[in-house]
């Protein structure tokens, strides 16, 4: 899985895009579109809703550059929109969509495409389907301290709890993940 | 799912939408709020020259109800006192032409109407509470004040008894206000 990049890059790469250089965005892209999408999808459930508003929250990137202020690493701070875009989604869209089979069958299909580029882990892969079957704040800590090696400060922040609050939850889940895992826990 | 260019291109496209979207709104509220500003411009114009001849008038004094009651007589320049008595002859009346005298005299006189706040009254809180209870017009003093286009007030001096007889305004003098006055006079 591509990990957590240092702190600067995507700071360094929005500071040139900020100054003229469109290839900073591309980069930046390149490196947090996906993980973002698969973050999103946590919460949304719905892979192609999460492209879709991963594109919106990179879209704020481009419309309020001033927001940005460069105390937190860029994708802590995409992370935190991207959430909040995804709880609004949440919030709008309470009607069950009824999906096409041939629908559903491809976007469990692009589903697993992310899943293969985002997680290159296999022992990741195998802890990720366990993970759908946390309740949801459980999933998102360990998607944010696990698959994305976020800090618990960093993960705090784009949940908007504190730091010893994620630890409780990480510790809960952890414990979740061995009973769902059976002997796979002993991965964790 | 997108490749890579679609999803940049979706980006772009949406960030100009909605750099659009906002441009638009700010065009509206200063399309709204245009007209208003204008109507504060215009009012502005329009009053404004007054307050600030307004505030010629008064100065940088603090404008207070005493400012208003002598506003009357700043505008006002009094050239002339000529005092008369009743029970003297008309020969015998006495004139004072200094500008400066006069204007002293006529602002102790206003001073008087307005120690107690109610040029009205009969009552002055300044002093004690005297008045004539002779009061005789034959024993009256008359003050007519001339100003430069021939304006006059004029004034009837009785015992205590203070009387504008320009503005039907009465007051009491103290003993003191009464020596003060009779100074300046000449008396």
């Amino acid at each position: 899985m591509s990990g957590g990049n240092p702190m600067d890059n995507g700071a360094c790469s929005y500071r040139r895009f900020l100054d003229g250089d469109e290839n900073a965005f591309d980069e930046i892209m390149k490196e947090l579109f996906d993980n973002l999408v698969f973050f999103i999808n946590r919460y949304v459930h719905d892979i192609h809703a999460a492209e879709d508003i991963a594109i919106d929250t990179f879209s704020d990137l481009v419309v309020n550059k001033g927001r940005y202020n460069f105390k937190v690493s860029l994708k802590t701070y995409l992370f935190m929109l991207g959430r909040s875009r995804a709880l609004n989604y949440i919030k709008r869209s309470k009607i069950i969509d009824f999906v096409e089979l041939e629908n559903a069958e491809s976007a469990l299909s692009d589903k697993l495409t992310l899943e293969e580029i985002v997680i290159s882990d296999e022992k990741k892969r195998v802890i990720n389907g366990a993970v759908s079957k946390l309740n949801d704040d459980m999933r998102v800590v360990v998607h944010l301290i696990y698959f994305e090696d976020m800090s618990y400060a960093e993960a705090a922040k784009i949940m908007g709890k504190k730091p010893k609050q994620i630890d409780n939850l990480l510790y809960r889940a952890k414990a979740e993940l061995r009973i769902i895992l059976g002997e796979d826990g002993e991965l964790l | 799912m997108r490749s890579f260019e679609e999803r940049k291109a979706e980006v772009f496209c949406r960030s100009e939408k909605r750099i659009r979207i906002r441009k638009r709104m700010r065009n509206s509220i200063i399309a709204l709020c245009l007209p208003f500003g204008i109507a504060v411009a215009i009012f502005s114009v329009k009053f404004l020259p007054k307050l600030i001849s307004l505030n010629d008038i008064v100065g940088d004094t603090e404008v207070t109800e005493e400012s208003y009651e002598y506003e009357y007589a700043a505008g006002i320049d009094f050239c002339s006192l000529e005092i008369s008595h009743t029970m003297a002859s008309p020969e015998s009346s006495k004139n004072i032409t200094d500008k400066a005298s006069v204007e002293n005299i006529y602002n102790t006189i206003q001073s008087i109407f307005l120690v107690d706040g109610n040029s009205n009254g009969t009552t002055n809180a300044g002093g004690s509470n005297k008045t004539d209870e002779n009061f005789s017009v034959a024993d009256t003093y008359i003050l007519t004040f001339t100003a430069d286009d021939g304006f006059k007030t004029v004034y009837t001096l009785n015992g205590n008894t203070l009387i504008c007889k320009t503005n039907r305004q009465i007051t009491t003098v103290t003993d003191k206000q009464l020596k003060n006055l009779k100074k300046l006079l000449g008396f």
